[in-house]
């Protein structure tokens, strides 16, 4: 197993103000699995990534990373963790405005203790076909350009696991594929796992595994239904419209009031 | 491997540039008040340094040239001689007005010896006279830039700044009290802040204060100067109400009497600049950190330890002190050429004592400087660049 957290809990504050983000969670990933956590906005997803990441501790509860227990490890000894077994990948990209693409993955190899991190980060990056852009600057790459930088600063190291957060939401659809397919390619090529959090259905095709996150527990996928108007991933419980004998569930009385006045636009609802 | 501090400092020239230029005029006001500091220093000392003598003596309990006065009666002047066994000659050391003549004749006024209410169009400058045994030349000018290195009867050599602040040559003339000297020779390096020494011959000085049968000083030269302390010693001791010292000595007295009370000074001025620095480069060095806060949690995210960002902030921080040294011991090159060139009476003298104090200073400058910025990176949360 390479990411293993059992009954994983964060509460954020103390007494009254005390916010339960993540509770209860057992999760395992195995290697070469690309498991997608969705879940609604608040609902902790970005919380579970962190403390995956070793980068927040839990309240409650143990993560262990290829079997080593990194629950209590100081503040100290948690960066050689995450350098030598975790690669990350960021929403808004993260990269470093006054380095170029190449430097960006080099400083990450640097890090890891790599000799010839200039050498190995051009790899990398020519892998993911930059090979053209090693010394533009951030400012100069387009959205998915970034993103594969991002990608290329994550593998460097040759991370067991890829914790990607929303890796496709400032993307538009053609450089959101790309990037899927990059994550795949990661997890089968690779045969690195891959934990995404993500709100993007696209992902899903490529997951092993999808699990849904919802104030902070992983609920029955069975439940879920996609809201025909919005398309947003929901539980069968909220709003409901029985139509032609069928169920139609949505977000909000918005969403529904949209659908029954132009109830032949939208096609069927399919169960998650 | 790419520098990260280096990367962001050139990413912002502008910036870059005007906090090096802040590190640059402090280290230019810290340097140039040292440098000013040593020159005076340097003078307050280098003229008795330099008399020939070994042992001066003086009234008792008088410590030094500058702001004690000693008057010795001139019959000691054998005894010192006989009891020391070397050669003794008289000095004549006076700080007085004196009238540095206009063109057109006019006259200042207000000087010893005159009535008020004249003409007030000539100039008015402190001398200290210095008269001296011109055959021996024991106590004359050690350097003569321009004209006779003895001066004759009627005659006076000037040091070259007090020329240049006055306007004067060999040729021209001044007036102490009544009587009217011709310049016949320049020297260097006897301008002490507050007055200028100028050399004339002993027994004119003598005349021209009126006092024949006195000294200020008795020079003594020594066939052995390696006994001059013990010397000084006998001297001491066998002669009633004088004190001998070793030249050394006498001159380190001089010294101390004149950088004691300009020390405070400086050293009050040099905290300043050097805080100044130390916050230019501080402020410019947090407010960046602010900046790239993100940056360095998304660096601490992927494993970069609290040290390793540490040493981006200070190598910010010593970039910028770098350069603004180097650019302020340009600056500090420039304005003691201008500053001693417009203004005749600043002298400023470097050494590698005052270059490394000031870098020093300037490392220090780094450090301080990082201080913040280093407490505000260390509490950077990585959990916080998964907030978009």
């Amino acid at each position: 197993m390479i990411l293993d957290l059992h009954k994983v809990k964060k509460v954020f504050g103390i007494g009254e103000t005390a916010v339960t983000a993540v509770n209860d969670i057992d999760l395992e990933v195995k290697q070469g699995e690309i498991v997608l956590i969705m879940g609604p906005s608040g609902s902790g997803k970005t919380t579970l990534l962190s403390i995956a990441g070793g980068i927040l501790h839990p309240t409650e509860g143990e993560v262990k990373i290829k079997g080593k227990n990194i629950t209590r490890l100081s503040e100290e000894e948690l960066p050689k963790v995450r350098l030598e077994n975790i690669g990350f990948i960021f929403q808004s990209f993260n990269l470093l405005a006054s380095l170029t693409a190449l430097e960006n993955v080099e400083v990450a190899a640097w890090l890891g203790g790599n000799k010839d991190a200039a050498k190995k980060a051009a790899e990398v990056l020519s892998v993911l076909g930059l090979k053209d852009r090693l010394n533009n600057l951030p400012a100069d790459l387009s959205g998915g350009e970034k993103q594969r930088v991002a990608i290329a600063r994550a593998l460097v190291n040759d991370p067991e696991i890829v914790l990607a957060d929303e890796p496709t939401a400032n993307l538009d659809s053609k450089m959101g594929h790309e990037v899927v397919m990059q994550l795949k390619k990661i997890a089968k090529d690779h045969n690195k796992s891959v934990l995404i959090v993500s709100h993007d259905n696209r992902i899903r095709d490529i997951a092993d595994r999808v699990l849904w996150l919802e104030d902070g527990k992983f609920k029955e996928l069975a439940k879920m239904v996609i809201d025909p108007v919005c398309g947003m991933s929901i539980e069968k419980r909220d709003y409901k419209y029985l139509y032609k004998d069928k169920e139609f569930y949505f977000c909000s009385p918005g969403c529904m009031k949209e659908f029954k006045g132009n109830v032949d636009q939208y096609p069927n609802t399919s169960t998650l | 491997m790419v520098s990260i501090a280096r990367k962001n400092l050139f990413a912002e020239k502008p910036r870059f540039l005007v906090t090096s230029l802040g590190v640059a005029f402090s280290v230019l006001l810290i340097l140039f008040l040292l440098g000013i500091y040593t020159a005076f220093s340097n003078m307050a000392t280098s003229y008795l340094k330099s008399t020939g003598a070994d042992i001066i003596v003086a009234q008792k309990g008088a410590k030094s040239m500058t702001h004690t006065f000693s008057i010795l009666d001139k019959n000691k002047i054998g005894l010192v001689e006989s009891i020391s066994g070397g050669e003794a000659y008289g000095l004549v050391a006076r700080t007085t007005n004196v009238l540095v003549t206009e063109e057109d004749g006019t006259k200042i006024v207000d000087f010893p010896g005159r009535k008020k209410g004249e003409n007030i169009k000539g100039k008015k400058a402190q001398v200290s006279i210095i008269g001296f045994d011109i055959n021996s030349y024991i106590g004359g000018p050690k350097v003569i830039l321009a004209g006779a290195a003895s001066p004759g009867d009627g005659e006076i050599i000037v040091d070259k700044v007090f020329a240049r602040q006055n306007d004067l040559w060999i040729g021209d003339q001044i007036e102490v009290f009544d009587k009217v000297l011709t310049i016949s020779g320049i020297t260097e390096k006897q301008n002490v802040l507050i007055y200028s020494r100028g050399f004339m011959e002993l027994s004119e000085a003598k005349e021209i204060f009126r006092d024949r049968n006195s000294v200020n000083f008795i020079l003594v030269k020594l066939a052995d100067p390696s006994q001059a302390k013990t010397i000084a010693d006998r001297l001491d001791k066998q002669i009633d109400g004088i004190s001998a010292y070793e030249t050394n000595e006498f001159a380190k007295m001089n010294g101390e009497e004149i950088t004691n009370n300009f020390l405070p000074i400086i050293l009050v001025i040099t905290i300043i600049g050097f805080l100044t620095g130390a916050v230019v480069v501080g402020l410019t060095i947090y407010t960046s950190t602010l900046e790239k806060i993100r940056e360095y949690g998304v660096l601490k995210a992927i494993g970069a330890t609290n040290k390793q960002l540490f040493f981006i902030v200070l190598e910010q921080a010593l970039w910028f002190c770098g350069v603004g040294l180097i650019a302020g011991l340009f600056l500090t090159w420039i304005v003691t050429s201008v500053a001693t060139e417009v203004v005749p009476v600043i002298m400023a003298e470097y050494n590698l004592s005052i270059y490394m104090i000031v870098v020093a200073l300037t490392l220090l400058m780094s450090i301080l400087a990082s201080f913040v910025p280093i407490k505000r990176i260390s509490g950077i949360d990585p959990a916080t660049i998964f907030k978009s």
